[in-house]
């Protein structure tokens, strides 16, 4: 009887981890509540009831032994690391392969858990990378390209230092957009010929909200239309807040 | 124009990637995200010719996902690595910023125009998303060879 409840306690305990770090890190809700009953099963809990939405999880596990324990998680909106939701589904498809014990599991699990994306120097290379990019798709030339670059740098710099400092989503996206589009206006100014507008713009499109997008549309697809909104507004509040940044930085210095 | 759409491929493609590095995408899905990305981009600037952009984003997104869709079972990995990265050049960026550039010049006219185009290719995207999730996963199975179970 201690036994059993004891092995119970650890598998919740996965299954609500995995289910934490899944929603954490982007996957569509369907995917969140699949992956928990799976894995409950696949350790022996039939029924594993779970019910997520975008920024909780609630998950009751029943025993054997009639007896049944439930958790509830708290799980802020946060940047997503779509690596982590790969590797999760890589580890649920190996738990149900059987190639794991409980132990194993969540050792694995925790190796997933704590390793870190990239580090900042690629970071910044990705962002130079696709300012430049996105600025030659959006009509610019190749000097403007080349001057979207460091627009990139600097924004990834700003949002890894706002990230540290632990400053609200809200008003990252502010300050960055409003960084991505001065710093357009004075290398226009500096440079005679590179066009503004498609510098800008390639700094931007780093801020568009697409994760939480496509995620949003996922969700109402599958009938979770809470979840679906709360995802909705967070992209369409961070669309408001670019063009704030935007409008900002025009009121002051056009 | 071949010279162009090639060029633009490539610059897609890249510009997918750099998406992959900043959402942290395993490596060894970069090929496959950046081509997803790359087509959709192709689709997009073949179609936005004649058409309206909102139909031409529609077309690029179903595009999109279909690729993300069948890589995904191909790959065994979560759509979402591929359909995020591969979706953002279609994204409406450029609606976001001319709709709040007008608006602070004072030409609302303008700005609602543009307002109301964001939003409509924003439709689009959630149409042609939602037109190939409507695909039952079965059928994207037939292109595995079953192994396991």
């Amino acid at each position: 009887m201690e036994q059993e409840t004891e092995n119970g306690r650890k598998v919740m305990d996965l299954v609500a981890r995995m289910g934490e770090e899944l929603l954490k890190n982007g996957a569509e809700i369907a995917r969140v509540q699949d992956t928990m009953g799976i894995v409950g099963k696949a350790f022996g809990k039939e029924h594993v009831d779970v019910y997520a939405v975008s920024n909780g999880i609630f998950v009751t596990m029943y025993h054997n032994d009639q007896t049944r324990c439930t958790q509830v998680k708290y799980i802020p909106l946060s940047t997503p690391n779509l690596g982590k939701v790969a590797q999760i589904n890589q580890l649920s498809r190996e738990i149900c392969e059987g190639k794991y014990t409980l132990d194993e599991a969540e050792i694995k699990m925790e190796e997933i858990a704590v390793r870190s994306g990239f580090p900042l120097l690629w970071l910044m290379g990705a962002s130079a990378l696709g300012a430049a990019s996105f600025c030659y798709l959006f009509g610019g030339s190749v000097a403007d390209s080349i001057a979207a670059a460091p627009i990139g740098i600097l924004l990834c710099l700003l949002q890894y230092a706002m990230g540290r400092a632990k400053i609200s989503k809200v008003m990252q996206t502010i300050f960055g957009s409003a960084l991505v589009t001065f710093a357009g206006m004075v290398l226009a100014a500096l440079f005679v010929g590179l066009n503004m507008d498609s510098m800008t713009i390639g700094g931007l499109v780093i801020l568009v909200p697409g994760v939480p997008l496509t995620t949003s549309i996922r969700d109402f697809f599958n009938g979770d239309y809470l979840s679906g909104t709360i995802r909705l507004i967070d992209a369409l509040l961070v669309a408001v807040c670019m063009a704030i940044g935007v409008g900002i930085v025009y009121r002051i210095f056009y | 124009m071949l010279l162009t759409l090639f060029i633009e491929f490539i610059v897609a493609f890249l510009a997918t990637d750099a998406f992959c590095v900043i959402f942290n995408v395993p490596k060894k899905e970069w090929f496959f995200s950046g081509l997803t990305g790359a087509l959709g981009w192709i689709f997009y600037r073949m179609f936005s010719q004649g058409q309206s952009i909102v139909i031409a984003t529609f077309i690029a997104v179903v595009a999109v996902t279909l690729l993300a869709r069948i890589f995904a079972v191909v790959r065994k990995a979560p759509v979402t690595i591929f359909l995020v990265p591969g979706i953002f050049p279609l994204v409406p960026g450029v609606g976001i910023y001319y709709t709040s550039y007008y608006f602070i010049v004072s030409e609302f006219a303008m700005a609602s125009a543009k307002g109301v185009e964001t939003l409509k290719i924003a439709v689009a995207i959630t149409l042609g998303i939602m037109s190939m999730l409507l695909i039952p996963q079965k059928v994207f199975q037939v292109l595995v060879p079953r192994k396991n179970k």
